[in-house]
Parts: structure tokens; C-alpha cells; sequence
């Protein structure tokens, strides 16, 4: 007889969710499942709206990352009113955009991961959290308050806030960055670039231990898919889409990103919120592919920074098939990000006033794609002749990454359960699968409040069999 | 903005201005802005949705913190005030939805935890707890808690004036 495991909720993850665990009749695992739990419907409720209003409108979908959809909005309503935006604008833009990547990745990694890289996927889930961490190494939990703290503050010196800063307008941004702003953020990036290569390090060396995660969590050939510049190099804001398999073997390449639509098409599934985008001409769900810090680095041929280059010269040794070299690509990420971030602050136009263009709506379509820290991150609006809302489409990083979180989960299920009974270190190791991915919920279904999450162990006739709730 | 690492007493709103009666927090903040400087009485002051451990890094450059939230598991309208250094945890919201050294949020006993673990804080920790059954997104705050708003900055106010006496 077939059964079900269930894991409800997901922990250590932005949103809620559940997973279930499906066994056939010999007990063995046939599938696990990626439920998302949440709907939000911002797609809907933006209709009607004027197009100028989107991109604070947009923010509101997640309070860890409302710096990208900003990002993403806002270059939407750049290509509605037809303008290129002030050269000195885009660099704000790319530098708030950086910041986002770094925060976020921080928390994703010293927050809600590194209780299981130094505690180990075993330990008490009493203590496996960010205060074991900081009982246990304060060095490790300090970095990660100062990255994520560092990260927040750049946010909030260029817009004015650290959560939802409506700064980023069509056109460019609202207003231009101070001297002392600027001479502040410089004097305190040496110190975070210093923390960020010494968590590499100490991350290098716990990776021995993981081995077997490394394995068996989500690794397996397929898709990967970013935004590359246009020598190859590690891209945030622009360049152009790239998609190549596990080999680096391009199937679609310097592709115009606002022409994804000709690549990736939406599937819906009966059991999720979360859609499941998939690469067109390999079809649902043989199109699967990854986004993210793992893709980025897998696709860029360099990261165009003298530290980040350095640390990517380890990443490329390694068979980037596994989704549990995400954390490493974010530690690098945020090296980058940094580095990037004094670049751009050092050169000579980035006071200028000149950050905005101001125009009504010239076309009736945009297109905004950029990077966010989970990955490739599009809008797409329509408007009608009055510049209200039509129509809006988005796709999120973590709904890129669901097929392949589905197959992750089922992998690492397959691997780990051997009866119809969960310890918490097999429910955790299934959890830390997802977690590698770092999916936002919220930015992904548009879900309204907090719902519970667990994991469930279910027969082949869908009766219950073993539960975990946290 | 706080740039300077000043020995203020820090006060922490938590809450969303758009989830009914989760606005009490931010709301308490807004009024202590409005009335510290005609006191001259000096605190730094923050309203957060998303509290998260970086706050620990804050209340260890602080004399003292005051978190201020509303509360789902208290009588609506009821104000209780906790010294986090002697409440148990679950009646500081341990087993509440927020909960925390497992997500993106941290509660109040936890931050201080982090801040005590890795800054070598010490200092006295309060929680101001609103409790309320109305937590509607895209509603505003009850005529209940808002009538509560005065009362829990004078309370506050009352700590900061004691804290100030020679």
C-alpha cells in the first residue's frame, strides 16, 4: 500500500509552505512535492492602475526583496514611457540593486542556513538557529548582522528606507546621492568585502562534511538560466539572457531578455500556488531549469571583480550540479556585490543631478528584467491609451526554481527515507534542499499573511501516514 | 536616520501599518517622535515589519530597549508590560506566529539574547504588548487600540523620564 509523509511547515524559508512525501506500495518514495500554500494575486489587482504608480505598487510584494521588483518595475515603465534613463541613474539603481542581493543572500546564509553548516543537519532543532549559531561561533552570527545589517543601511541611504523605498521611479530614481552618503558607505565597505572572504573560507572548509548532501541535494543535469553582460560577465541589472545546460552548452544565448516570452512558458500545477515556468522547446517539465547565484555563476565566464574573480576561480572547480553550491555562489555574490557597489560609488558621474527622465507613456507594452538575489526576475505590463494597467505579468525567481525544487526534494526524499517514519535530521536535510534555493514566497504566489506549513507522509491512496509539524 | 551609536534608550515598534490592529507598534512610535522633543527627553526610535537579528547589533549600542507589539493571545485592548529578563517565554510570544530564531523574525527575547550572546549587552529589556483580535490586512487600527496609543507612550515615557533622573 502506498502512503504519504508530510513535512509541514517548511522552516528557515521566507513564506509558507508544506511537502509531501509520496511512497509507493513497497514503501519506497515514488515523489516528494513543493506545496506553497499562499496566493497573493498582485498581477490582478494591478489592473487599472496608472503605470507610474507600479513600481511602488510592485515593492509591496515582499518585504525582504521589494528592491527588485522596484528594479524590475520601474525599467517595465522606463520602456512604457520609451526613455533611457540618465547613465547616472543607472547606477544608483544597479548599486540599491546590489545592496538587495547582499542583505538577502546574508540572511539566506548566516541567517537561516549556517545553523546547519556549523551545527550540523543533526543538531537539536531546539538550538539549530541563529542564536546557536551565536552561542556557539559569535564570530560567524556578527558578520552576518554586519553584511545584512550593511546591506540594509546602503538601502536605506539611497531610498530613504530600508523596506519598501519608493526611490526607484520610472524614469531613474527621485533624487541624487549625497557626498556624505556616498563617503559613508565607502569608508564602511573595506570592513564587509574582509567578512565576506573570510566566510568563504571558513565555509571551504566545513564543505568536506556535507558530502552526502552535496550529492543528493538536487543534483542532477539540466537548465540553468541568468542575465550575463555582454562580455560573459556576472550581470545584476542588464545583459542579455543566457541559457545553457550543466555543461555550459548554450541552447539560447545573447537573447533579448524582453523576448523571453519566446523561450519560457507557465505550467500550473493542482497542488501549489507557486506556477512552474519551464524552457518551451523542451516542454512540462523536461524544460526544467535553475536561477539564481548557482546559475549566475554557472553561466558568467567571470565576475568582473578582482576579489569575486578570485572565489570563482574555486566555484568553477566544482560540478555546479548541485543546488547545495548555492550557498558558496552567494558567498561570492556578495564579495561581488560589495566590490561592484565601491566601483560604481568611485566613478566620476555618480553625484550628478541628473537622474531622472520624465516623459508620459510612449508605448503600450514594457518589459523589466533583472537580477534578483534568487534570480531572473520579470515584469511585464500593458497599458492602455490612458497609461492605466491592462494587463501585468510576472515571473519570479522562485517560480523559475520550482520545478527543479520539486526534484530536488524528491531526490534528497529517495536518498534519505528508508520507512514510513521521520527523524528530524531526514526532515531537516529534505527542508535545507529547499532552503539551498532560498525561495521568497511571497514575492512568488503574491500571498497575503502567514499560513503554516509541515510535512506529510502519505500512502498510495493518499491516507496520512506520518506527520511533522514545527 | 541613527548614524551615531549614541547611549540612548531604544524603542522598537513592530507591526504593519496595514494589518488592523499590527499597526500599534509603529503607531506608539509615531506618537513618542511627536512628543520626545517638546520633553527633551532623547531616544532613538524605530518601526519594523520585519524584525530581524540586525536589531541586536542596535539594542547592544542602547542604555536599554522597549519593544512595543501588538498581541493576538491577550484580552483586545488590554496593555501588559513584561520584563523580558524575568518573563517566561511564552508569555512574550515564543509560540505565537512571529516566532522567530527560525525565520525571518526574531522576537523580542531572542534579540536580546543576540544581543546580550554577541555584543556582551547588558541592560534592562521590556515588552509593551497591545492585545487585539483584529489583525484584517488593508484594515486600520480599532477605535480600541488607538485609545491605547497615549497610554503606552506615557508609559514608555514614564521608564525614559526615571531613566533620566540623577
Amino acid at each position: 500500500m502506498s502512503r504519504i509523509i508530510e513535512i509541514d511547515p517548511v522552516t528557515r524559508i521566507e513564506g509558507h509552505s508544506k511537502i509531501t512525501i509520496h511512497l509507493d506500495d513497497n514503501g519506497s518514495v515514488e515523489e516528494a512535492r513543493f506545496h506553497v500554500t499562499q496566493l497573493r494575486g498582485f498581477e490582478k489587482f494591478a489592473e487599472g492602475r496608472p503605470f507610474h504608480e507600479m513600481p511602488s505598487l510592485m515593492a509591496r510584494i515582499c518585504g525582504i526583496c521589494p528592491v527588485s521588483h522596484l528594479v524590475a518595475s520601474a525599467k517595465a515603465c522606463d520602456m512604457l514611457m520609451s526613455v533611457r534613463i540618465p547613465p547616472t541613474a543607472v547606477k544608483l539603481r544597479r548599486i540599491i540593486n546590489l545592496a538587495q542581493i547582499a542583505q538577502s543572500h546574508a540572511l539566506s546564509f548566516f541567517y537561516l542556513s549556517s545553523p546547519d553548516l556549523l551545527l550540523g543537519m543533526d543538531s537539536s532543532p531546539d538550538t539549530r538557529n541563529i542564536v546557536g549559531v551565536a552561542r556557539e561561533n559569535p564570530s560567524l552570527a556578527r558578520n552576518g548582522i554586519y553584511l545584512r545589517a550593511l546591506g540594509q543601511e546602503i538601502i536605506e541611504l539611497l531610498g530613504g528606507k530600508k523596506i519598501h523605498p519608493g526611490w526607484v521611479v520610472a524614469g531613474g530614481v527621485s533624487h541624487p546621492l549625497s557626498v556624505e552618503n556616498r563617503d559613508y558607505i565607502l569608508q564602511k565597505l573595506p570592513q564587509a568585502m574582509q567578512i565576506a572572504e573570510d566566510t568563504l573560507a571558513w565555509y571551504n572548509a566545513q564543505l568536506e562534511k556535507f558530502s552526502e548532501e552535496i550529492s543528493v541535494f538536487a543534483n542532477f543535469p539540466g537548465l540553468y538560466m541568468s542575465l550575463v553582460g555582454a562580455h560573459g560577465e556576472l550581470e545584476t541589472y542588464d545583459g542579455y539572457l543566457r541559457l545553457a545546460d550543466e555543461n555550459g552548452q548554450a541552447v539560447v544565448d545573447k537573447l533579448p531578455p524582453e523576448q523571453y516570452k519566446t523561450i519560457i512558458a507557465e505550467a500550473i500545477s493542482t497542488h501549489s500556488y507557486l506556477k512552474s515556468p519551464y524552457y518551451k522547446p523542451m516542454g512540462y517539465p523536461a524544460g526544467m531549469y535553475r536561477v539564481g547565484p548557482l546559475a549566475r555563476l554557472h553561466l558568467a565566464s567571470h565576475c568582473g571583480t578582482p576579489r569575486a574573480d578570485k572565489a570563482f576561480a574555486l566555484f568553477q572547480q566544482l560540478d555546479h550540479k548541485s543546488a547545495f553550491h548555492y550557498h558558496l555562489a552567494r558567498l561570492i555574490e556578495i564579495v561581488y556585490a560589495f566590490e561592484m557597489i565601491e566601483q560604481l560609488l568611485r566613478s566620476d558621474d555618480i553625484l550628478d543631478s541628473h537622474v531622472r527622465a520624465f516623459a508620459d507613456a510612449n508605448a503600450h507594452e514594457g518589459f523589466g528584467i533583472s537580477e534578483a538575489p534568487r534570480g531572473t526576475l520579470m515584469h511585464h505590463y500593458k497599458i492602455d491609451d490612458n497609461g492605466l494597467i491592462t494587463y501585468a505579468d510576472l515571473i519570479i525567481a522562485t517560480g523559475h526554481n520550482n520545478l527543479a525544487m520539486n526534484r530536488g526534494i524528491t531526490q534528497a526524499a529517495k536518498h534519505y527515507i528508508k520507512s514510513d517514519k521521520l527523524s528530524d535530521g531526514i526532515l531537516n536535510r529534505i527542508e535545507a534542499v529547499i532552503r539551498t534555493f532560498d525561495p521568497c514566497l511571497s514575492c512568488s504566489t503574491h500571498a497575503i499573511g502567514q499560513m503554516p506549513l509541515d510535512i506529510q507522509l502519505l500512502d498510495a491512496q493518499g491516507k496520512l501516514l506520518d506527520q511533522a509539524k514545527r | 536616520m541613527t548614524r551615531q551609536r549614541d547611549r540612548n534608550w531604544l524603542i522598537i515598534g513592530f507591526g504593519n501599518e496595514i494589518s488592523g490592529d499590527d499597526a500599534f507598534g509603529p503607531a506608539v512610535i509615531d506618537e513618542l517622535r511627536r512628543q520626545l522633543p517638546q520633553l527633551s527627553i532623547s531616544a532613538d526610535l524605530i518601526s519594523t515589519r520585519l524584525p530581524g537579528p540586525e536589531l541586536a547589533e542596535k539594542i547592544a549600542a542602547s542604555t536599554g530597549v522597549i519593544f512595543v507589539d501588538a498581541a493576538a493571545d491577550i484580552e483586545p485592548g488590554a496593555l501588559v508590560y513584561l520584563d523580558l529578563h524575568n518573563a517566561q517565554p511564552a508569555a512574550v510570544g515564543a509560540g505565537r506566529g512571529r516566532a522567530s530564531a527560525f525565520s525571518h523574525y526574531c522576537q523580542p527575547q531572542s534579540l536580546v539574547g543576540l544581543a546580550e550572546t554577541l555584543y556582551e549587552w547588558r541592560g534592562p529589556a521590556f515588552l509593551l504588548m497591545a492585545g487585539s483580535d483584529n489583525f484584517e490586512i488593508g484594515s486600520s487600527i480599532s477605535r480600541t487600540l488607538s485609545e491605547q496609543i497615549l497610554s503606552a507612550a506615557e508609559k514608555i515615557l514614564a521608564v525614559l523620564r526615571q531613566a533620566e533622573t540623577p
